[in-house]
């Protein structure tokens, strides 16, 4: 099975315990070619690094957002993009993936 | 009160009104004319026959000329034949059916116009802000009492000492405090906002998400370096600059 590894760690400073902001997000979508990498795998896992106290909405939709609107719906995406990670973060995973569904302006694709 | 429109069609229905005057007055002159005519071939038939001085006369029945002299020479030029006043008579009343069709027709969109904002605004007033005005005010006072716990939280922990550990925890405990306001926020009002004004919703959402990105990092700092005032006033303009959204929206409407 094609399985693409994306560890958040390697893209936040080691003090700093959440992600956050939409231009951040969308840079490290760009850093790793999430878009063209996600059509070419089955599974992306996503490694949350432990003590991490937020994906602020803002850093998911720059970052997964796109990735939510190809999927079509929150379970497509969740059964593509697996997230390890501590339980209060799935709530912010749910709630990235409610607004990136949004038809709206809420979400600016490049 | 008074729209451009209303002024032009105001405007449009003085100028009728003198147009129509004048083509009474201009009636009223032809039917002088008329009389004259009568006058003027007695006249005319006295001098042939007494013969006594020229007097020139333009012929009433086949010229063409608008201009006529009376017996001091004066110049009637604005007795004009009775045939003008009929034209110019028509003329105004094809005129008149033309304003009046399209003072009907601008009218009839203006009232399209003024049903479909009437209720929006009816929604807007109605529904969504009036309906949820208490939602909207427990959103605030969640967001105040949770900076106010956890202000009172450090300061204990200031004052009393507390681990590193434990301060930790409090930092997290408020983030999913905010996290959870800021759901509730999302399902309880403006996704109703948003079944009606997609807009303004996308505004309020984006505002929820910059007031997230901002009030993390002011928990993010040392226990010695905490300051609760950065909070208050984050939470402050936040609400300030929410309610202009809403009020800001109406207006637009």
């Amino acid at each position: 099975m094609n399985v693409f590894d994306l560890d958040l760690a390697n893209h936040k400073s080691k003090e700093v315990k959440f992600f956050s902001g939409r231009p951040r997000g969308e840079k490290v979508r760009e850093s790793i070619f999430l878009g063209k990498k996600e059509d070419m795998v089955e599974e992306v896992r996503v490694k949350v690094p432990t003590g991490t106290r937020s994906i602020h909405t803002s850093f998911f939709l720059g970052l997964f957002g796109p990735s939510v609107r190809k999927c079509g719906s929150g379970e497509k995406f969740l059964e593509k993009f697996k997230f390890d990670c501590e339980e209060i973060i799935n709530k912010d995973v749910d709630e990235g993936i409610v607004l990136a569904l949004k038809k709206s302006n809420v979400l600016k694709e490049k | 009160m008074f729209s451009k429109k209303n002024n032009y069609i105001a405007l449009l229905c003085f100028f009728l009104f003198i147009g129509n005057a004048a083509s009474q007055s201009i009636k009223k002159s032809s039917k002088v004319s008329a009389e004259n005519k009568a006058n003027l071939k007695d006249k005319e038939s006295q001098l042939e026959q007494a013969s006594m001085k020229e007097v020139d006369v333009v012929s009433r029945f086949n010229s063409t000329r608008l201009s006529l002299k009376d017996d001091a020479g004066v110049i009637r030029w604005w007795e004009a034949k009775s045939v003008y006043s009929k034209v110019i008579d028509w003329i105004l009343k094809v005129f008149n059916i033309f304003i009046l069709l399209w003072i009907y027709l601008v009218g009839r969109n203006d009232r399209k116009t003024d049903l479909k904002r009437n209720v929006e605004s009816y929604w807007y007033q109605d529904v969504v802000l009036k309906s949820n005005h208490e939602t909207m005010s427990k959103i605030y006072d969640d967001l105040e009492s949770m900076i106010e716990k956890h202000i009172v939280a450090v300061s204990v922990g200031k004052v009393s000492g507390v681990t590193a550990v434990d301060y930790d925890k409090l930092i997290t405990d408020t983030n999913v405090n905010f996290n959870d306001v800021k759901t509730t926020a999302r399902k309880k009002f403006i996704d109703i906002v948003e079944a009606v004004h997609p807009d303004l919703a996308d505004d309020l959402n984006n505002l929820f998400m910059d007031l997230q990105d901002s009030f993390s990092p002011l928990l993010e700092v040392t226990l010695a370096n905490f300051d609760g005032e950065d909070l208050r006033s984050l939470i402050s303009s936040f609400k300030s600059e929410f309610i202009s959204k809403l009020y800001g929206y109406h207006k637009k409407i």
